[in-house]
C-alpha cells in the first residue's frame, strides 16, 4: 500500500446534487460492474473487497476534489407512451390519468456542473496497480451518467508525497466525512454523514467531521 | 465474459433537427449544452441530447422484444408494462421489501434489454449498463474534441467546418386557421355568416384602434417560429455498454441496430424533421487497447446481429407475455 494521487479529466459537465465522489464507493462500483453483480438491494450485504488501506474501519481515501467553473440547467423528463398504449395496450385498458399517479408526466430542473481544468482528484493510500486496474472499468462520474454526463477522458494514478494526516486530513481540515475523535482534526463542521459506502444508506448517518 | 465495448459513430441528419430545449414567446430554442473551446471558454453548441438517443434504443429494444415474443399484433400489455418498456417503469412503493434476486433474474431473462438500460420495478431502481453519450454537432467549436478518425474522415471527404451557428436555422411556420378561407367558410351551418361578421368586427376593431375588439375577435391562425439544425450537419455520437455474456452483446448490437435503421430525434417529427442516419461506424473494445479498433460498415449492422436476442426471446415467448401481464412497474 502506498499513497497515490488519482486524477480524472472529464469531456463535459458533471451532475453531482450530493456530495462529492468517493473514491472507495467508486471503487465498489467497479467492482460490481466488473463482476455483474446484483444491485444492493438484491444480494447479501457483504462488503465489497477493493484495493485501499483502512483504518478504525474508514477508507484511507479523500472524496473528489474540484472547483467549480461554470454551472448548467437541464431537465429530467418523463412521459407516459401514450403512442404505445394506443397501439399495444390492453383492450382493458380504457383511462391512463397522466395528472397524477405513476403515470404522471414530470419535468424536473436540476444543475449540471463544469470542474475546472476538467479535473477531479482524490488522494489515497492503496495497491496503485490495483486502483488503476479498478478504474479502467470506470468510464462516466456523477449522477446521470447513462446520457453521457461526466465523461471520464483519461485516469492518472501515480504515486505521491504523503502529507500529515495523509489522505484524508490536510492543514487539519478533513478531506472526507472523519468521527469526531479522528486524531489531528482542527478545523471542521460537524453533519450528519455516512462514514462508508455505500453512502446513500441515509440510515447509517452519525455526526462526522467534514469541510 | 468481461467486456466494455464503445461503439462510436458518426451521424448526418438526413433531414431538418428540431430538437427543443425551451419555448420564448412563440419560438422555440434548439438543444444546446456547454462545451469548453481549446482557449479554455465555454460556447454553447446544438446537440441531441444523451436522453433522447437512449430512449430510442429502449424504443426499439422493446419493439425488438415484442417482436421476437409475438406481441405486436395482439395488444395485450397493460399501463405497468408499457411503463416498464417503453419509459423505464416507476417506483411503485407497492412492497415493502426489495425485488427478490430470483424475480431480478427472471425479468433480465425474458427481456435482456431491461438488464442493458435498467428500469424500475417494483419499488426498486435497476441500473443500466449502458451510457449513451449526447451526439455533439460537428463544427469548428468541438472539433479539437473529436477523435483522430474523425478528424480524418473529415479530412479525407473534405468536409469544411463551419462554426455551430451556420448549422442553425430559423424557420417559421403556420397553423391555418380555415375560416379565413372563403371556399371552407361555406361548409359551415349558417355558411359563414357568424365567422364573416367576427373577422369584420375584427378589421374594424384595428381600424379604429379598438385593440380589445380586434383581439377578441382574431382568426385564430398561428405563426410560431423555431431553430432547427440544418440537414446535412454531422454529430459524433458515442455509446458504451459494460457486457457479460453473449446473449447481451447480441442484445446491445441489436438494440443499436434497430435504432439506427430508421432513427428520427427531436420534435416535428411527422413533419419530416428529425430522421439521422449513422455514416461511420467503429466498434471499440473498451478493455483491449492493444488490439487495434475493428472498423463496422453501419449499413451492415443490422442484417448480421440479434440472432441471438430473437431466438433467446421467442423461445420464451410464453413466459414473456405472462411476465409482461403481472409485472409491477
Amino acid at each position: 500500500m502506498t499513497p497515490i494521487v488519482v486524477r480524472a479529466t472529464v469531456a463535459n459537465a458533471v451532475a453531482l446534487p450530493g456530495h462529492a465522489v468517493a473514491l472507495d464507493a467508486l471503487l465498489m462500483a467497479a467492482v460490481a460492474t466488473r463482476d455483474d453483480l446484483p444491485p444492493l438491494g438484491f444480494r447479501d450485504k457483504q462488503e465489497i473487497a477493493i484495493p485501499l488501506a483502512k483504518d478504525r474501519e474508514i477508507y484511507l481515501a479523500s472524496l473528489g476534489l474540484f472547483e467549480r467553473e461554470a454551472y448548467e440547467r437541464r431537465f429530467l423528463t418523463k412521459r407516459f407512451p401514450i403512442a404505445e398504449a394506443q397501439a399495444f395496450g390492453d383492450p382493458k385498458l380504457k383511462r391512463v390519468n397522466m395528472s397524477a399517479g405513476l403515470c404522471k408526466n414530470y419535468r424536473i430542473p436540476t444543475e449540471t456542473i463544469h470542474l475546472r481544468d476538467d479535473t477531479m482528484t482524490w488522494f489515497a493510500i492503496g495497491d496503485l496497480d490495483g486502483v488503476r486496474d479498478l478504474l479502467s472499468w470506470v468510464h462516466y462520474l456523477g449522477k446521470k451518467r447513462s446520457v453521457g454526463l461526466g465523461r471520464v477522458q483519461q485516469w492518472v494514478v501515480e504515486e505521491c508525497e504523503p502529507w500529515d494526516g495523509f489522505p484524508v486530513l490536510r492543514n487539519g481540515r478533513p478531506l472526507r466525512p472523519l468521527p469526531l475523535d479522528w486524531p489531528g482534526l482542527k478545523e471542521y463542521r460537524i453533519e450528519h454523514r455516512v462514514l462508508s459506502p455505500p453512502y446513500w444508506e441515509r440510515w447509517r448517518e452519525a455526526e462526522c467531521a467534514v469541510t | 465474459m468481461h467486456e466494455q465495448i464503445r461503439f462510436d459513430f458518426i451521424i448526418e441528419a438526413m433531414t431538418p433537427i428540431a430538437h427543443a430545449s425551451e419555448s420564448i414567446g412563440n419560438t422555440s430554442l434548439c438543444m444546446r449544452e456547454k462545451r469548453r473551446l481549446p482557449d479554455g471558454s465555454f460556447a454553447h453548441i446544438p446537440i441531441i441530447t444523451g436522453d433522447t438517443l437512449r430512449h430510442g434504443l429502449r424504443e426499439a429494444a422493446a419493439y425488438a422484444t415484442l417482436d421476437a415474443a409475438g406481441m405486436l399484433d395482439s395488444p395485450s400489455l397493460g399501463e405497468a408494462a408499457l411503463r416498464l418498456l417503453f419509459a423505464g417503469g416507476m417506483i411503485t412503493g407497492s412492497e415493502s421489501g426489495g425485488v427478490k434476486l430470483d424475480d431480478y433474474r427472471r425479468m433480465v431473462a425474458l427481456c435482456p434489454h431491461l438488464g442493458l438500460l435498467g428500469g424500475c420495478a417494483q419499488n426498486r431502481a435497476i441500473p443500466g449498463k449502458v451510457q449513451v453519450d449526447a451526439a455533439d454537432l460537428i463544427c469548428k467549436e468541438t472539433a479539437h474534441r473529436m477523435p483522430e478518425w474523425v478528424t480524418e474522415y473529415l479530412r479525407e471527404n473534405g468536409v469544411a467546418l463551419q462554426s455551430c451557428r451556420g448549422h442553425v436555422e430559423e424557420v417559421q411556420r403556420v397553423r391555418m386557421d380555415p375560416t379565413l378561407d372563403p371556399g371552407k367558410r361555406k361548409l359551415l351551418t349558417d355558411g359563414g355568416a357568424d365567422v364573416e361578421r367576427r373577422l369584420l368586427s375584427s378589421e374594424h376593431g384595428k381600424e379604429v384602434g379598438d385593440a380589445v375588439l380586434a383581439q377578441d375577435s382574431k382568426s385564430s391562425m398561428l405563426p410560431r417560429r423555431h431553430e432547427t439544425v440544418i440537414a446535412g450537419s454531422l454529430f459524433f455520437w458515442s455509446v458504451c455498454a459494460t457486457l457479460h455474456s453473449e446473449l447481451e452483446l447480441d442484445t446491445f448490437r441489436t438494440m443499436v441496430g434497430a435504432f439506427l435503421r430508421d432513427a428520427r430525434v427531436g420534435g416535428k417529427r411527422a413533419t419530416g424533421h428529425g430522421r439521422i442516419r449513422p455514416v461511420v461506424a467503429k466498434q471499440i473494445t473498451v478493455q483491449r487497447p492493444k488490439e487495434a479498433p475493428e472498423n463496422l460498415d453501419a449499413g451492415a449492422l443490422v442484417p448480421k446481429i440479434g440472432s441471438l436476442f430473437y431466438a433467446h426471446v421467442n423461445e420464451r415467448k410464453a413466459e414473456v407475455e405472462a411476465f409482461l401481464r403481472g409485472v409491477d412497474s
